[in-house]
């Protein structure tokens, strides 16, 4: 830290600084040079000597050696920027006044870094300023470099130790503005004391309402708000002007010269401490937009006395570090709604678990839904916005929001499909799990009455949004349930244990939630069973409806993929299997992809079902499983007959079609036409076979695969991607020479051992 | 929801005149000498804490005693009131410090509102707007939690002769019964009466919103809920001194907006006897029983409906209900009320704070 002494005596301290200075050129000087540079580092060199000789000429006109000296100084600037030796030189110079006025205005102008500022540099202008040996213009000129060199000073804890000295030049008029704008970038919250407010308000009242003062004002009145009540016009567009556009804009070339050099690094947040033009036209339009309130540091307590003192607002947090050392002194933005605005934040709310600020959330999230969505007819983009920040939150916490499940139960009796579609789905998909029938009336439901009575389109959409509901019950939800709920039974008992004696209401603190909350106790598994019978039952009354939608169908397949997955990725004792009628609507479609995706979720069943029986835990449930895998047999046997054996209705088949009813319609060879070979599906497969391996002459037909063939034709269609029905021959079907048999009386096997 | 202790019971602090304790009692006149100068007497000067009377007493009297039931009412009858839902308040508290300090920042902050961009010391004596928060626990009496009330004076001195009445006022009601929930951060306030200019009423609940992360939102009545309150008060009958002056305030009154497809007629008033409307409502009604039934106020409606249609063959049913006018009070949709009768005033605040919490039903999760 800077002693306590030099800000009082900022004379002696100078002279020390420059005692100091008057070594380390020569030093650094030395080393920095390259071979090719070595020209002009040679002849800056001589013009740093030119300036520091106390024995230069100083008058500006005719002085060739002057201009001359300060030429190579700007172009060495500009160019790769001036070491920090030469900057505290130079400072030195252009601040004590020894040439003429125009010299030191470009000197100072063009103190533009090869890396960094040394802080030294800004503590040495101020204390220059202090002797008053500059005139008030050079003054305010090293005010303002200060500032626009803010973000490239190598450190401010010494700058900042001078604030009193700093603040002492707001009585300055001219100074003024540019001494408002270094405090704005200095202040801290120990820094705003009751007597600084006063003087800047009896300043404020002579001279009237400058911007600059305000600017300086509002960030007190950030840190302080017991101290000072301040309301922003609404037609004030910059607190602090940007004078020299020239200056700033040699600066910031300066700044991404430097910026390239670095390795991505902090400087990004630096560069947001540096938000000198907070645009007020700016924010009150965005609220217009968006109804999630600003972030502004806590008023909630304004007793000056109580702990929150010791607490850090978030204006004061620059870097992320920063956020990390203070993360337990934080302090919530004033609207606990406002986190909704802010990423850094969500991970306060998400570590702290703090009910009072979820509830805080709650309250405003039931009132901000209701009025935005219920009470306001038409859709428009604040309120999409507000639902967007929602769910960033909602998948950052990796779970929904109570209320907000509570406010789309009830929005959902009149949702009329299409307001906020995406948005409302997306926040369905992240539903916590409850009992069937409740779930079934608050969101099954209203879904399904908008399902039968919407496109085709908005099906498939609601099929996804069930799909990935089901996902993050797996993935999620059933954890999370079962973790909830022991806490429960053990905060239960404990409370009956405990009596009377502290009845005081203890939160429910629970790991896995942000929220707490008291949930029914109940099977979660059963919850996932009906959804998944319910998906079923929605889809095959659909494709119905629709003909064999293929957009609908893939949605199908993509549910049925997950739960065919239950088990082996998610690790869910789980086996229902689709309704027979989706399997065959897919097998028997004229989509090659659908009959091969249906074939690997068969497959994909089987090495379930496997898994399953090879758990030892599970063989309680067997008896359950059993009758899936009786479905799934059944499935296999139906569908290996007709792919591989072409058979499809010699015998009593599960499709429930028979040979006789098939012969009524007059098609030639029905056992043949759901083969491997000849189905719709795959005969455009076939066709392209027989264009690749047959002369064009030949007459060709499907049937003409023989067995012998399949094996070819098969490394065909693996080619061509149909890895499903591939795979399914090679799990079902034991081929041992020309005779090929299936082999599902394997799984019969188990399933009878059982 | 974790399960809330027991409603903290508010102690209330008997001030027991010194003219009650034989043992205290002071002289009926401060012993002074011809001069008017005071006398070197034991007796001392009146510490702050037990002074009784004037602007300097910290004290007041037992409500009881001090208005009777039915006056305590008498600054909000009478006077249209804005009524407004608000969602529990994070860190508000009753205490005399803490609410002495809300007044200052709301001060400061009314008077940084009027000159935009031009900073207020929050310790200066403000002189142009003066706002006070102060405890109302008299209104009602049952409620754990006391009312409270916001004033802004024009000046400082205003507020403290009260010789004017304040500029802008406000009521926060209590909620008719303790909630389960956070006590000890939220404080629940679910009604807020405002009168005054709607300037002041949006800086001032700007200023509530941020202050205390809360949701102030005009409370608005639906025709159901005005049909309710129409069947429920139509049998109130007008004060008796009020019963001179206005007949016009006598009966029930019902406004009736037309839809706007519907040219040359704008809105329809139907105005009833009191005495009618309580035969009515008696006829309905069941006797003895102080619920009213859903049913009850349906045949109510109909019949008044039916009645209207017979005389002017226009469907009531069919139009909105805007304003409802009974001796009671007058309430508008659009969340206007004024309170008729001292009487009843406590039973009208009551039902709106009902509906008010009803709003917010879904917030306790």
């Amino acid at each position: 830290m800077f002693p306590k002494q030099f800000s009082t005596s900022s004379e002696q301290y100078k002279m020390a600084a420059r005692s100091r200075q008057s070594i380390t050129p020569q030093k650094s000087m030395v080393k920095s040079p390259s071979k090719k540079e070595k020209e002009s580092v040679k002849r800056l060199k001589e013009a740093v000597k030119f300036f520091t000789d106390p024995t230069s000429d100083t008058k500006v006109r005719a002085n060739i050696k002057l201009s001359n000296a300060l030429d190579t100084i700007i172009q060495e600037a500009q160019r790769n920027g001036l070491s920090e030796a030469v900057i505290l030189t130079l400072v030195d110079i252009a601040a004590s006044a020894k040439f003429a006025d125009s010299t030191n205005s470009r000197l100072i102008k063009h103190l533009l870094p090869m890396d960094s500022i040394p802080e030294d540099a800004a503590v040495q202008s101020i204390s220059w300023m202090c002797t008053n040996k500059p005139s008030h213009e050079k003054q305010a000129l090293l005010l303002k470099w200060i500032v626009l060199t803010f973000d490239l000073l190598d450190g401010t804890e010494k700058l900042h130790a001078l604030y009193g000295i700093i603040f002492y030049f707001i009585e300055n008029d001219t100074l003024c503005p540019h001494a408002c704008h270094l405090l704005y970038l200095l202040t801290r919250k120990e820094d705003v004391i009751a007597h600084r407010v006063r003087k800047l308000l009896s300043v404020q009242r002579r001279v009237g309402s400058q911007p600059h003062i305000t600017g300086l004002l509002s960030i007190y009145k950030v840190f302080a708000p017991h101290l000072v009540s301040l309301s922003l016009p609404s037609t004030q567009r910059a607190y602090f002007k940007l004078t020299d556009r020239n200056w700033a804009s040699k600066v910031r070339e300066a700044r991404e010269r430097i910026q390239e050099g670095r390795p991505a690094n902090t400087s990004m947040q630096r560069d947001a401490a540096h938000r000198t033009i907070t645009d007020v036209a700016m924010v009150q339009k965005r609220r217009k937009l968006n109804p999630v309130p600003d972030l502004r540091s806590s008023y909630t307590t304004l007793d000056p006395r109580a702990e929150v003192m010791t607490k850090v607002p978030l204006e004061q947090v620059k870097s992320f570090e920063e956020f990390l050392d203070t993360f337990d002194h934080l302090e919530l933005p004033s609207q606990a709604a406002a986190v909704l605005r802010s990423p850094v934040l969500q991970y306060l709310v998400a570590c702290r678990r703090d009910q009072a600020t979820t509830q805080r959330l709650n309250f405003w999230l039931s009132q901000t839904l209701q009025i935005e969505l219920m009470d306001s007819g038409s859709c428009n983009g604040r309120t999409e916005q507000l639902l967007q920040l929602l769910i960033n939150f909602m998948d950052f916490i990796q779970e929904s929001v109570p209320v907000c499940e509570q406010f789309l139960t009830r929005y959902l009796l009149t949702w009329n499909g299409h307001d906020y579609r995406p948005y409302i789905l997306k926040m369905i998909s992240r539903f916590r799990i409850y009992q069937f029938h409740v779930l079934n009336d608050l969101v099954l439901e209203p879904l399904r009455a908008l399902f039968f009575s919407s496109s085709v389109y908005f099906k498939c959409q609601v099929l996804h949004t069930l799909t990935e509901l089901l996902r993050n019950y797996v993935t999620h939800e059933i954890s999370r349930y079962h973790e909830t709920a022991q806490r429960q039974k053990v905060e239960e008992t404990e409370t009956l244990l405990e009596d009377d004696d502290d009845m005081e209401a203890r939160p429910l603190h629970s790991s896995s939630s942000v929220f707490s909350i008291r949930v029914a106790y109940f099977d979660p598994m059963n919850t996932v069973k009906k959804l998944v019978e319910f998906v079923d039952g929605l889809c095959s009354v659909a494709l119905q409806l629709h003909q064999h939608h293929s957009l609908l169908l893939h949605h199908t397949l993509t549910f049925f993929e997950l739960v065919a997955s239950l088990y082996t990725k998610h690790g869910i004792v789980f086996s229902q299997m689709p309704a027979k009628i989706n399997c065959y609507r897919a097998m028997f479609g004229i989509d090659p992809t659908a009959c091969s995706r249906m074939c690997q979720i068969i497959c994909n069943y089987k090495a379930e079902f496997t898994a399953l029986h090879a758990d030892n835990d599970i063989h309680k449930q067997w008896e359950e499983m059993k009758k899936g895998i009786i479905v799934l047999n059944s499935i296999i046997l139906t569908l290996c007959n007709c792919l591989w054996r072409t058979r499809a209705f010699d015998t009593t088949m599960d499709h429930g079609v028979s040979l006789e009813y098939m012969e009524a319609t007059k098609i030639p060879n029905p056992n043949k036409i759901f083969s491997m070979q000849g189905s719709l599906a795959t005969v455009c497969f076939c066709k392209k076979f027989f264009v690749e391996t047959q002369p064009a002459s030949k007459w060709v037909e499907p049937q003409m695969i023989k067995s012998v063939h399949k094996p070819v034709y098969m490394e065909f269609l693996q080619r061509e991607r149909m890895d499903g029905i591939v795979n399914f021959i090679q799990t079902f079907i034991r081929r041992t020479g020309a005779s090929q048999t299936t082999d599902t009386s394997k799984l019969e096997q188990t399933s009878t051992q059982n | 929801m974790a399960s809330a202790g027991p409603a903290a019971h508010r102690t209330r602090v008997q001030v027991i005149s010194p003219e009650r304790t034989p043992g205290l009692q002071r002289p009926a006149s401060v012993p002074r000498s011809f001069t008017g100068r005071r006398l070197h007497t034991p007796y001392l000067k009146t510490p702050q804490s037990r002074i009784l009377h004037g602007r300097r007493s910290r004290l007041t009297r037992t409500p009881s005693s001090a208005h009777p039931t039915n006056q305590r009412f008498s600054k909000l009858t009478n006077k249209t009131w804005h009524t407004y839902y608000v969602s529990p308040l994070y860190a508000f508290s009753n205490e005399a410090a803490s609410l002495k300090r809300c007044s200052r920042q709301l001060s400061s902050h009314l008077q940084a509102e009027s000159q935009k961009g031009v900073g207020v010391m929050v310790e200066d004596q403000v002189t142009s707007k003066y706002a006070v928060f102060s405890l109302r626990p008299e209104l009602f009496p049952d409620s754990d939690v006391p009312a409270v009330e916001l004033s802004i004076y024009a000046s400082k001195s205003q507020a403290i002769s009260a010789s004017s009445p304040p500029a802008w006022t406000s009521i926060f009601c209590p909620p008719s019964s303790p909630v389960m929930g956070d006590d000890k951060h939220f404080s629940r306030l679910p009604l807020m009466l405002i009168k005054g200019a709607i300037g002041t009423t949006n800086c001032v609940l700007q200023w509530l919103q941020v202050q205390f992360d809360c949701c102030v939102r005009k409370l608005t009545f639906n025709p159901m809920a005005l049909s309710w309150m129409v069947s429920m008060w139509a049998e109130s009958l007008p004060d008796k001194k009020k019963n001179s002056d206005g007949d016009k305030k006598c009966g029930v009154e019902l406004v009736y907006h037309l839809p706007k497809e519907i040219s040359g007629l704008n809105k329809v008033t139907m105005t009833i006897d009191s005495r009618d409307a309580r035969a009515l409502w008696e006829s309905v009604h069941e006797e003895d029983s102080d619920e009213v039934e859903e049913d009850e106020v349906v045949s109510f409606m109909k019949a008044l409906g039916q009645h209207f249609h017979a005389c002017f063959h226009i469907h009531l049913d069919a139009l909105y209900l805007k304003t409802i006018g009974t001796a009671a009070a007058f309430v508008g949709a659009e969340g206007r009320l004024k309170m008729l009768s001292l009487g009843e005033a406590s039973g009208v605040l009551q039902h709106l704070v009902e509906l008010a919490e009803e709003k917010m039903a879904s917030l306790d999760v």
